[in-house]
């Protein structure tokens, strides 16, 4: 035997064992799941999926990826009736929808309600993809499963006074939560954490009204929004905001009235030494009277006179 | 390539393990790739020997195997066949591991267990000139299946050897039963495999296998540490040494089956 074909036998026998030494494994891991294609139409996405939002460039991204290199790894899913839902792999399955592909690789398990809600969270913890308010939403979902907070905590391996800061959001004013519903990935759980601790401060102090507060926080939000305030700095600059306020409020007179429409606060107006603010709800005045209220203030401001013609019309 | 011929499917059976079975079928596939006959190779084994040789994946990586093909709808039969091989001209239908599990399911899920393959094979009736299915070494449902879905049948045979002989009587037993559900079963002998005639041992199990089966394949395959390289090298005996003996006479059985089978190849040159 020539030493050529010796040499190219040892190393097939080397490349061949180690084929099989490696694959054997998987085969008795996967053992009792079916590994097949499953048509893309036939499976719907985990009714748990604690993610809200699926950016399309990302998806784009994904998919390219996938037409280049194909699936890397098979999504996970199990039966429903006659149909599949998904395990894990939302993402890689809205790739391949993209990419009008007609089936997909796919893992088949056995998986009970409560696993799956805790197997789409644990598996986006585990990437970090999830936003922080996100898995916060998602936790108050699953905690019912576990007998105490300490236990939730152990099963996503998360420490306990981490996995408070993701229950902060729910603290935030319902203004801040719609806003973050729109743009989870805004505020982080540390972010969260201290404005809350910082609206405690606040509150207790007693020195300004709700609708002050919402109002320095808005503000704040708006800042954050335009990328001019960095989301750490955030509840440090809102606690800045709110006790220039109370100096301010103490130094010039201001007057705060609130405009009501059937018992319910619509608007304001504010009065001080630097502004004159009167604020309405979109929608208060129809586009008559608003037209109304502007030529109305006009003449006012150029000093016309004819006020009582305009406003008895 | 698709054939006015009808499909032959070939079951190379025996429970003897060791006898030369996997050996048979991917030689034979080879030379019939050779004859620019379409070649299917089915690996009904657990351990996946045939695919480890002639696949270019493991059969651990591939999505639809024999096993899932048998307990599944006719739908996966495209996804089962993969046309790419390690051997021109040959495809395969891969074994797996999981094919010990499919025999206990096809036993409790389905209402004929022994005719699954024959069911799952036949939208390939005249798009294969040859099917050829490597059988398990032992006679339960995956052997019944290759022996329902065969339309013939070659026995290996390990010359010498007398515990090869004693499994050869429940073999023909087994053989007679699975011809109440597939009446045209036919025999295309035993194949003397580690031949050597100058043994007293060969020429003794010549005589036995000639009267225990009836029917002697004319070819004899001798021993040839070429056949362990090919299996190593993942090619054909042709591919690793075409002028050694034991090449040839794969060559010639090939020839002599495709002539007795009436399989409209075209004879290769051999380059």
């Amino acid at each position: 035997m020539s030493k050529n074909i010796k040499a190219m036998l040892a190393e097939k026998l080397a490349a061949n064992t180690h084929r099989h030494a490696s694959a054997q494994q998987e085969t008795v891991v996967d053992y009792g799941r079916t590994h097949i294609m499953i048509p893309v139409e036939a499976i719907d996405p985990n009714p748990y999926q604690p993610r809200r939002i699926f950016p399309q460039d990302e998806i784009e991204a994904l998919a390219h990826s996938i037409a280049e290199a194909g699936l890397i790894q098979p999504i996970t899913v199990r039966p429903v009736g006659e149909r599949y839902q998904i395990i894990a792999g939302e993402r890689r399955w809205r790739a391949h929808k993209l990419l009008g592909k007609n089936s997909i690789e796919s893992l088949v398990g056995q998986t009970e309600d409560s696993d799956m809600a805790i197997y789409a969270l644990a598996e986006n913890i585990d990437r970090q993809d999830l936003s922080d308010y996100e898995i916060g939403k998602a936790l108050r979902q699953v905690e019912d499963l576990f007998p105490t907070k300490k236990r939730l905590a152990e099963a996503l391996g998360l420490a306990r006074q981490d996995m408070y800061r993701f229950f902060a959001f729910e603290e935030l004013p319902p203004a801040i939560r719609t806003r973050l519903d729109a743009n989870p990935r805004l505020l982080a759980r540390s972010a969260a954490e201290g404005i809350k601790r910082t609206l405690g401060e606040i509150r207790q102090k007693g020195v300004h009204t709700e609708a002050v507060i919402d109002e320095c926080l808005m503000h704040c939000w708006q800042l954050l929004e335009d990328g001019e305030l960095d989301q750490t700095k955030f509840p440090v600059h809102l606690g800045k905001i709110l006790t220039a306020r109370e100096q301010e409020g103490i130094i010039s007179d201001r007057q705060v009235t609130d405009i009501s429409q059937a018992g319910k606060r619509v608007g304001t107006i504010v009065r001080d030494t630097r502004q004159f603010v009167v604020k309405l709800q979109a929608g208060v005045l129809s586009d008559q009277q608003e037209i109304e209220l502007q030529q109305f203030v006009q003449a006012l401001v150029s000093g016309k006179g004819k006020v009582s013609q305009v406003v008895t019309h | 390539m698709a054939s006015a011929t009808p499909t032959r499917i070939i079951a190379v059976a025996n429970h003897k393990g060791g006898c030369g079975k996997t050996t048979t079928v991917v030689n034979l596939a080879a030379e019939f790739g050779r004859m620019n006959l379409s070649v299917l190779v089915v690996d009904l084994d657990p351990q996946s020997n045939a695919s480890l040789h002639i696949g270019k994946k493991h059969p651990s990586e591939v999505t639809v195997t024999c096993a899932e093909l048998l307990l599944s709808e006719t739908e996966k039969l495209p996804l089962a066949i993969h046309e790419e091989t390690h051997i021109p001209g040959v495809s395969l239908m891969y074994g797996s591991l999981n094919l010990g599990k499919s025999e206990d399911d096809l036993k409790d899920g389905t209402p004929r267990p022994s005719e699954e393959l024959r069911d799952k094979l036949s939208p390939l009736m005249g798009v294969y000139d040859v099917i050829l299915i490597d059988c398990p070494p032992s006679l339960k449902l995956l052997t019944s299946n290759a022996l329902a879905a065969a339309t013939h049948l070659i026995i290996p045979i390990e010359s010498g050897s007398q515990y090869g002989m004693y499994g050869v009587t429940d073999l023909m037993k087994h053989v007679s039963k699975i011809r109440r559900i597939n009446p045209g079963l036919q025999l295309l002998g035993a194949l003397l495999i580690k031949h050597d005639e100058r043994q007293t041992v060969c020429k003794l199990i010549e005589g036995t296998a000639q009267e225990q089966i009836g029917k002697l394949l004319p070819v004899r395959i001798p021993t040839s540490t070429k056949v362990n390289q090919a299996a190593m090298a993942q090619t054909s005996l042709h591919g690793m040494d075409r002028t050694a003996k034991v090449t040839r006479e794969f060559k010639q059985l090939a020839a002599l089956l495709a002539a007795e089978l009436k399989l409209n190849g075209k004879e290769s040159n051999d380059e």
